[in-house]
């Protein structure tokens, strides 16, 4: 479980916290072992899908501003994909809005996991539904996530 | 006593400040319209192999899909897009199918070209 993003691992480590803070928040509707192990994924898994799942990929992350001419921190974005793939639309808008409502109401205060571990700014930039065809078909919702966080 | 201080001409000034700002309101437009176009060249660029991100050409209809808008009836936006169904499957990929993802990452590769276009356009 990754606890702590540092300004050395933010590109290995940052992936890994927000999938890691989705597996211990999020429930699984169908209850599995592992605590959440075969729920939340770092990346589309290979083989033995069952769904529904939660992909988290990084998308993007740069650095913004300099944090002034003589200092080497950098005000850094963030931008993750979350998706959420299911197996019908009652099922994937239902996981989205846990999804969201976590990040959105656990910013600040008692229970946050964001800004206490340096992740500000949260922001939903995007939704976009990707639908297979067919009764059969995995609905899946694409999210896009952003926060800033300051690399000194 | 009273000073009185009288500027001549301000409606003439006021004037040519209106017809200057009007006119850098429409290089900024035609600047975010032309950094349109060149995304618009990127993505097709992306789908056709020329880029970093696998070919998605078979018959061309996604590649020729890609529009974006010309006639200027939104002021300051320019949307590069496909309307073809498929386009959001290539796009974010499926459970058979990796992402192609053509539109964003030409969007992130070009962002500081973009800027300097609309930048390069307003001067």
């Amino acid at each position: 479980m990754v606890s702590l993003i540092s300004g050395n691992s933010v590109i290995s480590k940052s992936t890994l916290f927000v999938r890691d803070i989705l597996r211990a928040n999020i429930s699984d509707p169908l209850s599995r072992s592992g605590s959440g192990t075969a729920f939340v994924y770092s990346s589309y898994p290979r083989e033995n899908i069952i769904y529904p799942i939660i992909t988290v990929v990084d998308n993007g992350i740069r650095d913004i501003r300099r944090m002034g001419m003589q200092s080497e921190s950098t005000l850094m974005q963030l931008p993750f994909e979350v998706r959420v793939w299911a197996r019908n639309v009652v099922e994937r808008d239902s996981l989205s809005d846990n999804v969201y409502s976590f990040f959105k109401n656990n910013q600040f205060g008692t229970g946050s996991v964001s800004v206490n571990v340096g992740l500000h700014d949260f922001t939903c930039t995007s939704m976009t539904n990707v639908d297979e065809a067919g009764e059969e078909g995995i609905k899946s919702k694409v999210m896009g996530y952003k926060w800033i966080y300051i690399n000194e | 006593m009273v000073v009185e201080i009288k500027i001549n001409g301000i409606p003439e000034a006021q004037a040519i400040l209106k017809a200057q700002n009007y006119v850098k309101l429409l290089q900024l437009d035609k600047a975010i319209h032309d950094a349109g176009g060149f995304l618009l060249g990127e993505v097709v660029s992306s789908i056709a192999g020329q880029r970093a991100e696998t070919r998605s050409v078979d018959t061309g209809r996604f590649m020729n899909s890609v529009t974006t808008d010309s006639d200027f009836t939104q002021n300051f936006v320019s949307i590069v897009q496909s309307e073809i169904p498929y386009a959001d499957h290539l796009e974010f990929g499926t459970s058979r199918m990796v992402a192609r993802k053509h539109f964003r990452n030409s969007a992130n590769r070009n962002e500081t070209k973009i800027l300097e276009i609309v930048k390069q356009g307003i001067k």
